[in-house]
């Protein structure tokens, strides 16, 4: 990567590139070992670093339809995973552990989720993720929030939350902002996991490359064009679609998040949970 | 003068050309004013089963003539608005509309394109929206993009802006139907035929039911669009960028 300023929130890093990506920043999910799953410090340093590029995209300081960004204004960010997955969702682990059979942590972790995409989303900058392998559950729709989505053949994407008796609702109207309501609503109510390919053919993913080691120059050069648009043009038009698609109208979303919630704390909700941590080996 | 959209009645399929070969059939304000007159003369004509629109020579559409019109905010907002009528007088016509696309259709050019309910081409043409490329905001194209591929792809397609080919588009659902570059017009052709001879009462209700389900195009929000599109080509970013494309200046070094 090219010479930056890197910010580091427990495992989660941002880079604000100088050279030939200025104008870019790159969030790095960074708990390899454990597939980059997301628990209260994955969250930490998730909503650290959104807070951070609310600041260089300069979100809520001009209006895209009647100004333009400032010139220092980070137009661009990319959000990668470190190691073989981009993020392998929930902290299934710690939850299982959780004793207490309303499942407070199960509704803090989906909060948060929600935020974090709502928020991502907002951002008046074009932003693309890069997924080498599993991006699953709440991965999955991190990877949803983002404008673009670039894969590899190796990608695996999907929800398959229904195991662990949690419905995947809180996911639902960005992801069928993303590929219509038709293939929303089979791969929630299927939680069925798909590869790149399919991926690439339903509008899940934008751009495949070959494997997973072209994948990152490949994103790199598509970072590049984007930040050859008009800076101005490029956040008005993301303004006008998200205004069209109403993917985060708070509505939209407080109903889908009280969906999911809905669905922690059921009696057999802790046990579904635990078996499928315990069995989560042989899947 | 030459007219700027042919009319061809054959079987009760209306065919309107572009016809504007030399300019690649860019959208003046003259070319787009003479669509919406077209366009309302189709939807009274009750003879009229099928609309084919298509282009003369060898581009379907350049996409909006920008030449002239850079520094000239009122005509400029005026050829937006009145494109953004052209589309919604598409959408609302009881006859099926096909697209049949030759050689390119760019940025407003493409935007007609994806207004129809069929769109045909071929592997060759290059097709898509350049607009934030040059500093424009695609915000007229926007909703009617949406709809024909869904927000999602609509999303990548104008955010990332340039140009795919024919197969790229019709894997993306942008156009409908793909055939030989040579037979295309012939393809047109019998899919016009075959739309004709469908029950007229029976294509123009599924019409309006499909419009009622994608909660129509309203006019209010085309409008938005167009002002939202004006606005942005007004600014210092699409002027700055327009000019160095359409007047660039007399190169001094070297």
């Amino acid at each position: 990567m090219s010479a930056g300023r890197t910010q580091a929130w427990g495992p989660v890093t941002l880079e604000l590139h100088q050279q030939d990506l200025h104008g870019a920043a790159t969030l790095t999910l960074r708990d390899p070992e454990r597939r980059n799953v997301m628990g209260p410090p994955l969250f930490d340093g998730l909503e650290a670093a959104i807070l951070q590029l609310e600041q260089w995209t300069a979100a809520g300081r001009f209006h895209p339809f009647s100004e333009s960004p400032p010139d220092d204004a980070v137009r661009v960010v990319l959000v990668r995973g470190e190691g073989s997955a981009f993020c392998a969702g929930f902290d299934l682990g710690l939850l299982a552990e959780d004793p207490d059979p309303a499942q407070p942590l199960l509704a803090s972790f989906l909060r948060r989720l929600g935020g974090c995409v709502r928020r991502l989303r907002a951002l008046p900058a074009t932003s693309m993720a890069v997924v080498q392998g599993p991006a699953l559950a709440g991965g999955c729709a991190l990877a949803m929030a983002c404008d673009l989505t670039l894969a590899c053949p190796e990608a695996r994407l999907g929800y398959p939350v229904h195991a662990i008796g949690l419905s995947p609702a809180v996911s639902g109207p960005v992801l069928a902002a993303r590929v219509g309501a038709g293939a929303a609503r089979s791969l929630l109510v299927s939680g069925e996991i798909v590869d790149g390919a399919r991926a690439l053919a339903m509008g899940l993913v934008h751009q495949l490359a070959p494997d997973p080691a072209s994948l990152h120059d490949h994103a790199r050069q598509v970072a590049a064009q984007l930040l050859a648009k008009g800076p101005r043009a490029l956040a008005a038009t993301r303004r006008w679609l998200l205004e069209l698609d109403g993917s985060i109208d708070a509505a939209a979303c407080s109903s889908a998040l009280q969906a999911s919630l809905a669905t922690t704390g059921s009696p057999g909700g802790r046990s579904m949970l635990q078996s499928a941590w315990s069995s989560r080996g042989r899947r | 003068m030459p007219e700027l959209i042919h009319i061809d009645d054959r079987d009760g399929i209306r065919t309107l050309s572009l016809n504007r070969p030399e300019a690649r059939n860019a959208l003046s304000l003259p070319v787009i004013e003479a669509l919406e007159s077209a366009l309302a003369a189709t939807a009274a004509d009750p003879a009229v089963r099928v609309l084919v629109l298509r282009g003369e020579g060898k581009s379907f559409c350049a996409g909006m003539d920008l030449r002239g019109v850079i520094d000239d905010p009122v005509r400029m907002g005026t050829m937006l608005h009145t494109l953004a009528r052209c589309s919604l007088a598409i959408r609302s016509l009881r006859v099926p509309a096909i697209a049949c696309v030759r050689g390119a259709a760019i940025g407003g050019g493409c935007g007609l394109m994806a207004t129809c309910d069929l769109a045909l081409t071929h592997a060759e043409a290059r097709l898509g929206y350049p607009e934030v490329d040059l500093g424009i905001c695609p915000a007229v194209v926007a909703p009617i993009l949406m709809r024909r591929i869904g927000a999602g792809r609509a999303r990548a397609m104008l955010l990332t802006g340039g140009v795919v080919d024919g197969t790229e588009a019709h894997r993306l659902g942008l156009a409908t139907h793909l055939a030989p570059e040579a037979d295309l017009e012939s393809a047109a052709r019998s899919l016009a035929e075959r739309l004709a001879a469908g029950g007229a009462e029976a294509i123009a209700t599924t019409k309006a039911w499909l419009a009622d389900l994608e909660s129509e195009l309203d006019a209010q929000t085309m409008r938005r669009a167009a002002d939202l599109s004006a606005r942005i080509i007004q600014g210092p970013e699409a002027q700055q960028r327009l000019r160095a494309k359409f007047a660039p200046p007399p190169r001094t070094d070297g």
